[in-house]
């Protein structure tokens, strides 16, 4: 990649998308796509039965939506561009190339889905009767359409990153745009965001709705309803979307659900998941036989497992396709499959614009009392060193934080010292034994220069700061040539 | 002597042609930024109004209508940000990620930071009333607010005055030094008188349409509203004469003359006075007549938005044209090494693992 | 006797723990075989009962036509339906010990449960308040 490389030592590049578009996930798929059919629904169901209780309950939950989709909602989508454009810049720059107008669309429908929340919420209590409240109704339904159209879009680019399908071949949108994954992923996630809305608004029911109030176990028991109606489509959609996922990346299954150091324990991790499942489907269940049986603090429990199981949903999805960020174009890295042969032969360095600067505990790690030339030298190769792990490792990796190099050398050297020999051959054979890693993308002096980099972690703890902090330099070699005096 | 760093760009076409892409950033980047100025012009006028109803009663209520205005206008303006990102992401690619990546923990501040004056707003005007008793408390809600909304755009010139020059990458050392660069500050003055003015203008255009018997509820004369809206209007406008040349003037020389920019910028002016006028007028008439030459005023304001959001393309151009040849070359012989590397180790297929 | 009267209080009450002793005893005896044709039956018999519950409240004269009051009277016995088969599957998958049998086990008297247990009548009489 060749950018500034903004890199976060601790949190880790991953942690700061993840972070963000985990919540934007859980706020689209359970208070827009799904909750607003829901409020429609139950507006609609009140105004047909003349019973204002229900119009009532549906202004308060659709408030509440309101809130916080116009505040977190819309920026998290905003903040998984940005975030995107940090750490990967070549995949989301790739990715805006092929699907621009896709996403163009996209906006216009974000647009009219913005222009809808904001009439159905700010007219709610104006067009109360007849011919308006009639129309106050379609709106709502258009309202559910077109949120339920934004995440149809998107879908299919999250598709198109797993298994890109024709377009390696034909480089067109459409056939970007139909790739395997796409119809799959949209019949799963469908279903599972109306069931996550149900599961939202059963929560908010006894906020809204006293206990003594008869209305609350009428209001729980028809969400529930409407919670369980879902859960058949979700299992066949989910049936259909791992039928689609690519076979190499299924082999990635157990280190994406679980990480390295829990691998093993898969079997123990579904059973978990199945028994998660259930216990949601059975908290429904009773809410629809016996209401008045279910506590407040019970509806929260599916609540809380079914967004823990969709953020892990929306992990296992984005490990399993490594190595690649977009699946067989290009790796997690940022580098191209097609590039590889070019920078294997001239090393990476030598197309690298930026050079990251020592920090003064990674200089120290030479020892001053060189002569000056060796020392020289070894800063300079250190230096390299630093240019190949952040071009090439930091996108997944930190030093010492979260997916750290240093722990996962420790793991496999112990306390032996990670000199270039003895850690060597194992990064140039990485990602035979771990499928989800790229191969390593540099020359063989390359991978002699990096171990010498990794050497010094053993010792040196401290984080490492990115572009954002630090700045980068140039590379000498790859400066142009414009003389000073041309540009103020 | 610092080399001016030339990266190489993605070898993946752009997805429509490039006229269309730059008609696109211009125009949408102009409906976003009238509608942050609504938002942000709404936050501090309400918080002023708010501030003399601490004294005088009757201005509560205007702070009120002026607060109601931001729900809609920030929510409208978020979503207008989207069109000339896609479109600024696909132009100028390697100029706005490498700005990006160099100013990013403020960069990805921008969410948190938005997020959080969104919800002040949302508490300043839906705890309006709760609030009744603890007016000091709700006051500080709207300031800080503002206090946020005024931080952000310094974030945003500091980005897209940085991607402009990239013989400065190399010296700057995160967000701050971005900022210091030339002519960060200027405009952002520029910008920030914009915001009363064009609330101003929105002000005038909302009390004139209001119902007579909505009027009566908020205490105020239909006359006395729309000349508040044409002073706030007005007043930051006649300040831009000061700031408009000096962001002029600061201006860092370009790497090719952009010939078009004075013309543009003189157009941009002559229209600034003539309008100006029209606003002075404005505050002057009686009751009878005032509002009648709104539709002058905005057609005016329209173009010389217009102008200066093309003037400001002509001078981004001229800045980067150069460089983008040689990012060009660059990208073209990368590409060129790339094949010829993979015809040597005969390559068989794609997504062959090395 | 106090047990006689808490039956008594309702009619499903009976039903209700003549299933949950039936598990415990089919789970004791830890024949997988004879659970899934006890089961079976168990489940036919009670899906019986519940679709002529269904259809009842089909066609009873004051029922609401709204899709939400039709769903209603479907989904709770078809969920149930599905769940025993869930349970069943893991009674069967898995050895007698492990927690995935247990949890079978439990699972499939509870889903029983629900297939006999009516549901509180919802009140379809239109309220016109405010």
């Amino acid at each position: 990649m060749d950018f500034p490389v903004f890199h976060l030592d601790v949190l880790g590049n991953r942690g700061l998308i993840a972070g963000i578009a985990v919540l934007h996930v859980l706020i689209n798929h359970g208070l827009a796509v799904g909750l607003m059919p829901l409020v429609a629904c139950m507006e609609w169901y009140g105004h047909r039965k003349r019973d204002a209780r229900w119009d009532a309950l549906a202004y308060r939950i659709l408030f509440c939506a309101f809130i916080v989709t116009t505040t977190a909602g819309a920026l998290t989508g905003v903040g998984i561009w940005l975030s995107v454009s940090l750490v990967n810049p070549y995949s989301i720059g790739s990715l805006l190339r092929v699907f621009f107008w896709a996403w163009f669309v996209e906006w216009l429908v974000f647009i009219t889905e913005v222009c809808l929340i904001l009439a159905y919420t700010l007219t709610w209590k104006t067009w109360r009767e007849g011919a308006a409240k009639r129309r106050h109704i379609r709106l709502g339904f258009a309202l559910g359409l077109f949120s339920w159209i934004t995440m149809a879009i998107i879908v299919s680019i999250l598709g198109f990153m797993m298994d890109p399908g024709n377009w390696l071949a034909d480089n067109t949108l459409f056939s970007g745009f139909t790739n395997p994954v796409y119809l799959p992923q949209l019949a799963f996630r469908t279903p599972l965001a109306a069931t996550m809305a149900g599961v939202i608004a059963l929560v908010l029911v006894p906020f809204f709705v006293g206990r003594d109030d008869p209305f609350r176990r009428e209001a729980i028991r028809a969400v529930a309803v409407w919670t369980l109606l879902f859960c058949p489509f979700i299992v066949a959609g989910g049936y259909w979307y791992y039928g689609a996922v690519p076979e190499a990346m299924k082999d990635n299954l157990a280190v994406s659900v679980l990480t390295l150091q829990f691998s093993g324990w898969l079997d123990e991790f579904l059973l978990l998941v199945v028994g998660t499942a259930i216990a949601i489907v059975v908290v429904v269940q009773v809410a629809i036989v016996r209401p008045g049986l279910v506590p407040r603090t019970a509806l929260v429990l599916p609540l809380l497992a079914i967004l823990w199981l969709t953020a892990h949903f929306e992990r296992v999805r984005e490990f399993i396709r490594k190595p690649y960020v977009i699946g067989r174009y290009m790796y997690a890295n940022g580098l191209r499959v097609d590039d590889y042969a070019l920078l294997r032969r001239d090393g990476l360095l030598a197309y690298a614009t930026y050079s990251n600067p020592l920090t003064p505990a990674e200089q120290a790690s030479v020892p001053a009392a060189l002569p000056p030339a060796e020392r020289a030298a070894a800063l300079d190769r250190l230096q390299k060193g630093k240019d190949v792990f952040m071009n090439a490792c930091s996108r997944c990796h930190t030093t010492h934080g979260v997916n750290g190099v240093a722990d996962h050398l420790h793991r496999m050297f112990g306390n032996r010292v990670w000199t270039p020999d003895l850690t060597g051959d194992y990064l140039a054979n990485m990602h035979n034994a771990q499928p989800y890693m790229p191969p390593f993308p540099g020359s063989q002096a390359e991978l002699g220069f990096l171990s010498t980099y990794l050497e010094q972690l053993q010792a040196n703890r401290e984080p490492v700061p990115g572009a954002q902090q630090a700045g980068i330099t140039v590379r000498p070699e790859s400066g142009s040539k414009l003389a000073v005096g041309e540009r103020r | 002597m610092n080399p001016v760093p030339v990266p190489r760009d993605l070898p993946l076409p752009l997805p429509a042609p490039e006229p269309l892409l730059v008609a696109l950033l211009i125009v949408f980047f102009l409906m976003h930024i009238v509608f942050v100025n609504f938002m942000v012009g709404g936050a501090i006028i309400s918080a002023y109004y708010e501030l003399r109803g601490l004294r005088e009663r009757r201005y509560v209520r205007l702070a009120y209508e002026i607060a109601s205005t931001i729900t809609a206008n920030k929510s409208i303006a978020v979503v207008l940000g989207v069109g000339p990102l896609l479109a600024i992401n696909t132009l100028y690619t390697v100029y706005f990620y490498t700005a990006n990546a160099l100013t990013g923990t403020f960069w990805i501040s921008i969410i948190p930071l938005v997020v959080i004056a969104f919800l002040l707003t949302y508490a300043h005007k839906y705890l309006w009333h709760r609030m009744e008793n603890r007016k000091g408390l709700h006051v500080v809600l709207i300031l800080a607010a503002c206090a946020i909304f005024l931080f952000i755009p310094l974030i945003f010139l500091a980005n897209v005055n940085l991607m402009l020059f990239p013989e400065k990458w190399p010296t700057v050392r995160g967000f701050f030094s971005a900022l210091a660069l030339p002519n960060v500050l200027p405009r952002y003055f520029h910008f920030l008188l914009a915001c009363p003015a064009m609330t101003g203008l929105l002000m005038v255009w909302m009390f004139r349409r209001r119902s007579a018997a909505a009027l009566v509820e908020t205490g105020w004369q239909r006359d006395e509203l729309v000349r508040a809206g044409y002073r706030w209007a007005l007043w930051p406008t006649v300040a831009q004469f000061v700031v408009g040349p000096v962001v002029l003037l600061t201006l860092p020389e370009t790497a090719e003359p952009a010939r078009m920019l004075m013309p543009m910028f003189g157009a941009a002016m002559l229209l600034s006075i003539w309008m100006t006028m029209l606003m002075y007028v404005e505050t002057r008439r009686p009751a009878g007549r005032i509002g009648a030459s709104f539709a002058a005023i905005c057609a005016l304001m329209f173009a010389i938005v217009g102008l200066m959001g093309t003037g400001r393309h002509v001078y981004r151009e001229a800045a980067i044209a150069p460089h983008r040849e040689l990012v060009r070359a660059k990208t073209e012989d990368f590409a060129r090494r790339a094949a010829e590397a993979n015809r040597a180790a005969g390559v068989e297929g794609e997504g062959r693992r090395p | 006797m106090r047990l006689l009267s808490w039956m008594d209080a309702a009619p499903h009450r009976g039903p209700v723990l003549n299933i949950v002793m039936l598990v415990l005893l089919l789970g004791m005896i830890g024949n997988t075989a004879l659970l899934l044709c006890v089961g079976a039956a168990t489940i036919a018999v009670s899906a019986i009962g519940g679709l002529r519950r269904a259809m009842r409240a089909m066609a009873s004269p004051d029922r609401s036509h709204l899709p939400l009051d039709r769903i209603a009277i479907w989904l709770p016995g078809a969920t149930a339906l599905g769940m025993c088969a869930v349970a069943l599957l893991l009674i069967v998958e898995n050895p007698a010990s492990s927690v995935a049998h247990s949890l079978g086990l439990v699972l499939f008297a509870f889903e029983l449960v629900m297939l006999v247990l009516p549901s509180e009548r919802p009140s379809t009489a239109g309220v016109s308040k405010g």
